[in-house]
């Protein structure tokens, strides 16, 4: 299965460094890197299509829009493509877990950085859940 | 405790000076050293205020205004509020009159003629139960002062803590949020060296660089938290 995948982080070395990680595994040879929940929700808007498969590795603090926020909007948006979302903090908080139970479109939670052996796991996560 | 008692102010009211008489040489043999009497009831009131006896005998039977008229009187004006026992003069001994006296205040009775032992014995009784009563009250002053000091020393330690918790939870919150963003980025750098993975976007040299600017932003952040801690006395014993 091919994904477009979306690196939401306002720290731009982690964009990088995700980046790399990303077209390293062969996930995708060109993430579309954004730096927060506004420029994430355009860019879903606009590649919005039944083909795609978004795979969103969003961070939760972010200023402008944050990752609640932009799942919010996309849930409010009629989107056609299929979207998976994990969610990729520096730490994880029980409240964010608790928050993340409601969220249908979230698969897991992991922590920066994603390390090939963080992002394979993520990867099996979702296969595992998609059959 | 009887030294004291020897001090205590005794006012005497009769109208007979034959009677005053008696009694203040009986106090005056018997040791008592401040003893004040007037003839006129109508004096009461004002040396209660001036002198503020700790004992009153008080006869009954008086021109002007009776014994039970003085003490309406003073019960009117708030005067026996504090603990002033009223020791009765009355040569009139019937139980209608004790039943009186003592309904309007009087505290005991003394009954003409004087029997000296007796009267003796029973101012004595009752500056004692005044003494007891007033040491009580001493006692319950000093233990109200001493609570008053103990809670505004209570509150105070209350605030230190209430600041302290404050500051542990922002440095909490700033563990878990901002200390572990730097470190997160120097982590996947220094897998990338490890893996030897460059690219475009990331050179060795970028690496590197990104590294030691990490580290300073942590170092930065960690002096921060030492700041907040220091400024909040966390590092200090609170008791």
């Amino acid at each position: 299965m091919k994904f477009k995948v979306l690196i939401i982080d306002d720290d731009e070395i982690i964009l990088v460094l995700h980046k790399v990680r990303v077209r390293k595994l062969g996930l995708d040879e060109d993430p579309a890197c954004l730096v927060n929940g506004i420029e994430a929700l355009e860019y879903i808007k606009k590649h919005d299509d039944p083909t795609m498969h978004f795979l969103l590795l969003l961070d939760i603090n972010m200023p402008k829009m944050n990752g609640w926020e932009l799942l919010q909007a996309i849930n409010q948006f009629p989107h056609q493509s299929k979207i998976s979302v994990a969610l990729v903090t520096s730490s994880v908080d029980k409240h964010d877990k608790e928050l993340a139970q409601a969220e249908k479109l979230v698969f897991g939670f992991f922590e920066k950085p994603l390390e090939v052996n963080i992002l394979e796991d993520m990867m099996n996560l979702l296969n595992s859940k998609e059959k | 405790m009887n030294a004291t008692l020897k001090d205590a102010r005794i006012l005497i009211v009769d109208d007979q000076e034959s009677n005053i008489s008696v009694l203040e040489n009986l106090l005056l043999i018997k040791g008592y050293t401040n003893v004040k009497f007037t003839t006129d009831p109508r004096e009461v009131e004002g040396l209660v205020e001036t002198f503020k006896p700790e004992i009153l005998l008080l006869d009954l039977m008086m021109p002007h205004l009776s014994g039970f008229d003085v003490m309406e009187l003073l019960k009117s004006k708030g005067k026996l509020n504090g603990f002033m026992p009223i020791l009765v003069l009355t040569a009139d001994a019937t139980v209608e009159t004790k039943q009186k006296a003592l309904k309007d205040g009087a505290a005991d009775f003394l009954t003409k003629p004087f029997d000296l032992t007796e009267v003796d014995l029973r101012i004595r009784n009752l500056l004692q139960t005044v003494y007891l009563l007033s040491r009580l009250r001493d006692q319950n002053n000093i233990l109200e002062e001493k609570v008053n000091e103990r809670t505004k020393a209570l509150v105070e330690i209350n605030s230190t803590i209430t600041t302290q918790n404050e500051t542990l939870r922002d440095i909490a919150w700033t563990q878990s949020h901002v200390v572990r963003a730097p470190l997160a980025r120097m982590l996947g750098i220094i897998s990338l060296l490890e893996a030897e993975i460059y690219s475009e976007e990331l050179s060795k040299e970028q690496m590197l660089k990104l590294i030691v600017d990490s580290a300073n932003e942590l170092d930065h952040i960690i002096r921060d938290i030492s700041t907040k801690a220091h400024a909040s006395k966390i590092f200090e014993n609170v008791n």
